[in-house]
């Protein structure tokens, strides 16, 4: 198997665990559904527009490497400056998601109540489960590929880096939508 | 000892003190409207410190808005 095809598998690896574990948290609510539809809080929507964005984001990313292949993408200026971009604007939805979330969590204004101070405390849950498969899969791919070789081409452990942190991002939003429908 | 429950009067209390609404109660309490109408559907138990501001906005103990219900 190709080694494109091992990065697929270690973000759709990742994304796996978040997707059992969002269902897994909508099974284990309890009760009859709700007669009316529950409004959402602000925590919700923001995590919900997180998530949308940083999915958009993360297929862009993935297409783009997949595109050009990550040998080109490494050693080419202009394609490896596209790369961090695509990157600097994930981490800068995140790091604005979770400014946001600490700003609301220091005030005392009704904006994230009890409920939801509890459910952002218990959404990291999959995140290290999601980053342990994702860096699993990339291992097992990458030893599949390069065993004979003995080395693995640096440009990979960027790879490896930036598609965990990506993951350990996407989690956070996740975990936050699976704390709502778990409780 | 069976599953106990809370039970609470918080719909018929907000209709009484001038038809209150949901967001309204949300605002003065310091919670979300989620959380209030999860209250009312008795999906959620609230905090001491949450079922005391209720009460205390209905003008109630916390004994004459919420219920322990032993089955």
């Amino acid at each position: 198997m190709s080694i494109v095809l091992w990065a697929i598998a270690a973000l759709v690896g990742g994304g796996l665990v978040i997707f059992l574990g969002t269902r897994a948290a909508g099974r284990s609510s309890e009760g009859p559904p709700l007669d009316e539809p529950l409004p959402d809080t602000p925590l919700q929507r923001l995590a919900r527009r997180g998530l949308w964005s940083g999915a958009a984001l993360t297929a862009a990313l993935v297409g783009y490497v997949l595109y050009f292949g990550p040998e080109r993408v490494q050693d080419e200026d202009p394609l490896r400056i596209g790369f961090t971009l695509l990157l600097v604007v994930i981490l800068a939805l995140f790091a604005g998601i979770a400014v946001r979330v600490t700003a609301w969590t220091r005030r005392e204004d009704g904006t994230l109540d009890e409920r939801d101070r509890t459910i952002l405390a218990s959404s990291q849950g999959l995140r290290s489960s999601a980053i342990l498969l994702t860096f699993a899969v990339w291992v097992i791919g990458l030893q599949e590929r390069y065993w004979d070789a003995g080395a693995v081409p640096v440009y990979y452990l960027h790879l490896v880096f930036w598609s965990c942190l990506v993951v350990s991002l996407l989690a956070f939003p996740v975990g936050i939508l699976a704390g709502y429908r778990r409780s | 000892m069976g599953k106990a429950e809370i039970r609470n009067r918080i719909r018929q209390l907000r209709f009484e003190h001038g038809e209150m609404t949901q967001q309204e109660l949300a605002d003065r309490v310091g919670c979300t409207r989620q959380t209030i109408l999860l209250l009312e559907k008795e999906r959620y138990v609230p905090s001491l410190a949450l079922a005391m501001r209720i009460a205390r906005e209905f003008g109630e103990e916390v004994e004459g808005v919420f219920e322990l219900d032993e089955g």
